[in-house]
């Protein structure tokens, strides 16, 4: 079978994951780019005799190294020198998505335009001579449909006709004025010099950017054997342009750009009379209104934790059941004893505490990826900006916290990657495991439940969410104000048109989320609960030892985990614990929900010789802990105050490491910061409140 | 009259004269089309917060420190349209 690389590019919002959908159906492939936290899709096709690999880049406004998405896409299409380029065009915003077009046509490679949307500017009454635009830029034309399926199959058939023609079509030329010319021309001679380079990268391509001073291509020519005459001339040419336009060459090219796509567009364009932005423009006046955008916000939030919560109830209860399921299977087909125990309280129950939470979090990717869909989520930044931007933090980052917010600070961490700036995104990704994700909520529940009257039992409650914001707004301010100190960094984003999304659009991009948590989670998650195991199972009491005779089986849980390594673990750090009112009861349970949160309270049944204990509803174990003469409401407050602070569960951390770039310094300030930070808080709070009362 | 776009009130159409400093952001300006010369409208500018823009047909919303780097002045009435 004969085979054919396409690589898909196009703006953002231009439609362009809807057309890879289409295309690839499910058949798609996700992962990371190595180095980098830029999502990388790929899918497979078979039409006719041949096998098409496409592969999904990020969408950008431009091939310039601003961000990492777009150094990737270029870099793709550069390195991995697809046969045919198809960009998707937004028909209806044919001006800016031509600018990108412009910086494809640079690289070489035949292009196939797919212009989406066609429908939208038929019924605003505007015509696209498709003919003369392909004869001007070079390029093949497809008109398409995303959200109707059409114009699919016509892209595949051009995709042949393409591969088949033996001299394949080049995109022309973007005439740059004779001035930036002679200068391009200068440069290209010299990197034709060295053949290696020129091999890798198209020599016009590689000039244009130099003149405009990109810092990849600056570092890129660094391994070359003309370096020296390429650095010179580059200086050279800069300053000369710069002198006789007075302006800096990357404006110049820029405006070249500009002034050839607006002369395009005026030669094969009629505009529509009506305005295309009319609907929008008027949901924008109410949404982004100075009184009521913050209200409708308010809204849209609440709108979407109540979907999450209600619709996802029953299918959490499906998965807690079959959990159980699975584990009572084990326990009847396995004989009791070590590795009975390994498995349904290693291995299920680890990877149950997990999946259990599973479908509440693809609940709430669903209802994101709806208001992302319509457009919302980037007038949120606009409501939002203004207050992140007091707290050191950025507009976008109140998506993560949000989704941290009774949900998960691991798709949290991921959805960081929107933002572009190294240092905002860092500080986001630091304060978002403050925020009470839905397995610190239990702890919370039980000690409220067990310490604090009934009637002060939702206003205890909200404290914490208040004191997680607090905690998580004040670090942010701190870190801004000390280790993240500096220039401060920009918003500039684009509100799309509101659109109505597809079903699945949605369901592939809560899908496709969702199994980046399962993958990343399920993993980690399976290897700690393995080594929790062992620390709780080990070294095992001698079960035949007379004295232990008259002790229940409960009691026997009990003496084993505190004679185990993570038992004497826990008397080992008695001494930290001791200062926040803890003994090495409460330094098990601590150190055991670094698996994850709910553990600790899974530890404390054990403890308590409860046996299972069922974490929705620990009625005994609320009651264990009102009997036990240690506790009381201080030390429950300050140990609540230590869960919410210290350091995230583990797969937080996993995810986080990863995604800061394998930083390990960053890793143990998250790990070692939040810890500290939680102990001094939870110290200050025993020691004061003791004067007190 | 010359002026920060942060000044500018709603509906106000402008045309773009430069981008005081700000290196960092300066090609991603350009390439979403704030090339000096520029002519583009004010949408959203509530005095305080980001600021939206509407600009060869499309949306742009600006974080307020930038909107304060882009100089710009009010565009000629003949080129009103």
């Amino acid at each position: 079978m004969k085979k054919i690389k396409i690589a898909l590019t196009g703006n953002p919002n231009s439609g362009k994951t809807t057309l890879f959908n289409n295309l690839t159906g499910t058949r798609q492939h996700v992962g990371n780019y190595p180095g980098v936290t830029v999502e990388k899709k790929e899918g497979i096709i078979t039409y006719q005799e041949y096998q098409i690999r496409v592969i999904d880049l990020p969408g950008t406004y431009s091939l310039s190294a601003y961000s990492e998405d777009e150094v990737v896409a270029r870099d793709v299409i550069i390195n991995e020198k697809p046969d045919i380029i198809v960009n998707v065009v937004d028909s209806t915003n044919l001006e800016r998505n031509l600018y990108f077009v412009t910086q494809l046509m640079e690289l070489g490679r035949p292009i196939i335009l797919a212009m989406n949307m066609a429908d939208i500017v038929d019924k605003q009454g505007g015509i696209i001579n498709y003919l003369l635009l392909s004869k001007i830029l070079g390029v093949k034309i497809v008109p398409t449909v995303g959200n109707k399926n059409k114009g699919t199959q016509k892209i595949l058939d051009t995709i042949i006709e393409l591969k088949e023609k033996q001299n394949q079509d080049i995109p022309v030329m973007i005439d740059y004025g004779n001035e930036i010319q002679d200068e391009i021309t200068k440069i290209e001679n010299i990197i034709k010099k060295d053949s290696e380079l020129n091999e890798k990268y198209p020599s016009r391509w590689l000039a244009v950017k130099l003149l405009e001073n990109d810092k990849q291509v600056n570092y890129l020519i660094k391994e070359s054997s003309q370096v020296n005459t390429l650095s010179v001339q580059k200086e050279h040419s800069r300053h000369h342009l710069k002198n006789h336009f007075g302006e800096e060459p990357e404006v110049m090219i820029a405006d070249h750009r500009y002034g050839f796509v607006s002369g395009v567009c005026s030669q094969v364009l009629e505009t529509p009379k009506g305005n295309k932005f009319s609907i929008t423009d008027k949901i924008d006046k109410i949404v982004l209104n100075r009184i009521l955008g913050l209200p409708i916000f308010a809204l849209v939030m609440y709108g979407i934790f109540k979907f999450t919560f209600t619709y996802s109830e029953p299918v959490v209860g499906w998965f807690e059941q079959i959990f159980k399921w699975l584990g009572g299977i084990a326990s009847s087909a396995i004989p009791e004893g070590l590795l009975q125990s390994f498995v349904v309280d290693g291995l299920i129950g680890g990877l149950g505490g997990v999946l259990g939470f599973f479908p509440l979090i693809m609940f709430m990717f669903f209802a994101i990826a709806f208001f992302e869909d319509t457009g919302y989520m980037a007038r949120a930044v606009f409501i939002m900006d203004r207050i992140m931007t007091k707290f050191g933090l950025h507009g976008k980052s109140f998506l993560p916290l949000m989704l941290a917010t009774n949900g998960c600070a691991v798709p949290a961490i991921m959805a960081t990657r929107t933002i572009e700036n190294k240092r905002d995104r860092m500080v986001t990704m630091l304060v978002t495991p403050f925020m009470i994700c839905g397995a610190k909520v239990p702890i919370f529940a039980l000690f409220i439940a067990a310490f604090f009257a009934a009637k002060n039992a939702a206003n205890f409650m909200f404290l914490m969410y208040v004191l997680s914001i607090v905690i998580a707004f004040g670090s942010s301010l701190l870190l801004k104000k000390t280790v993240f100190k500096g220039e401060p960094s920009y918003l500039v984003m684009e509100l799309p048109p509101y659109r109505i999304p597809t079903i699945k659009g949605l369901l592939l991009k809560m899908w496709e989320r969702g199994w980046l948590y399962l993958k990343k989670a399920g993993t980690i998650v399976l290897l700690v609960s393995v080594i929790m195991w062992i620390g709780f199972t080990f070294p095992q009491i001698d079960q035949n030892n007379d004295n232990l005779g008259i002790l229940s089986a409960e009691e026997i849980g009990a003496l084993q985990i505190e004679n185990s390594y993570a038992g004497k673990l826990g008397h080992l750090i008695e001494p930290v614990v001791k200062p926040i009112g803890q003994d090495w009861r409460g330094g098990i349970a601590l150190l055991s929900g670094i698996a994850a949160k709910e553990v600790v309270i899974s530890t404390f049944g054990t403890i308590y010789s409860m046996g299972e204990v069922d974490i929705d509803e620990p009625v005994s174990l609320k009651e264990a802990l009102q009997n036990d003469p240690v506790w009381n409401p201080l030390k429950a407050f300050s140990f609540m105050l230590f869960c919410l602070i210290y350091i995230p569960c583990f797969v937080t951390v996993a995810v986080f490491y990863r995604e800061s770039g394998n930083s390990l310094k960053w890793t143990s300030v998250l790990v070692f910061g939040t810890t500290l930070l939680a102990w001094l808080v939870s110290f200050i709070t025993y020691q004061v409140g003791g004067l007190i009362t | 009259m010359i002026c920060k776009l942060s000044d500018k009130k709603n509906n106000e159409r402008v045309v773009l004269i430069n981008i005081k400093g700000g290196y960092g952001v300066y090609q991603r300006l350009l390439d979403m089309g704030l090339v000096p010369g520029v002519t583009l409208e004010v949408s959203h500018n509530h005095g305080f917060g980001p600021i939206t823009i509407s600009l060869k047909g499309t949306k742009i919303m600006l974080g307020r420190g930038l909107a304060e780097k882009l100089i710009v002045k009010e565009e000629k009435n003949s080129e009103k349209n």
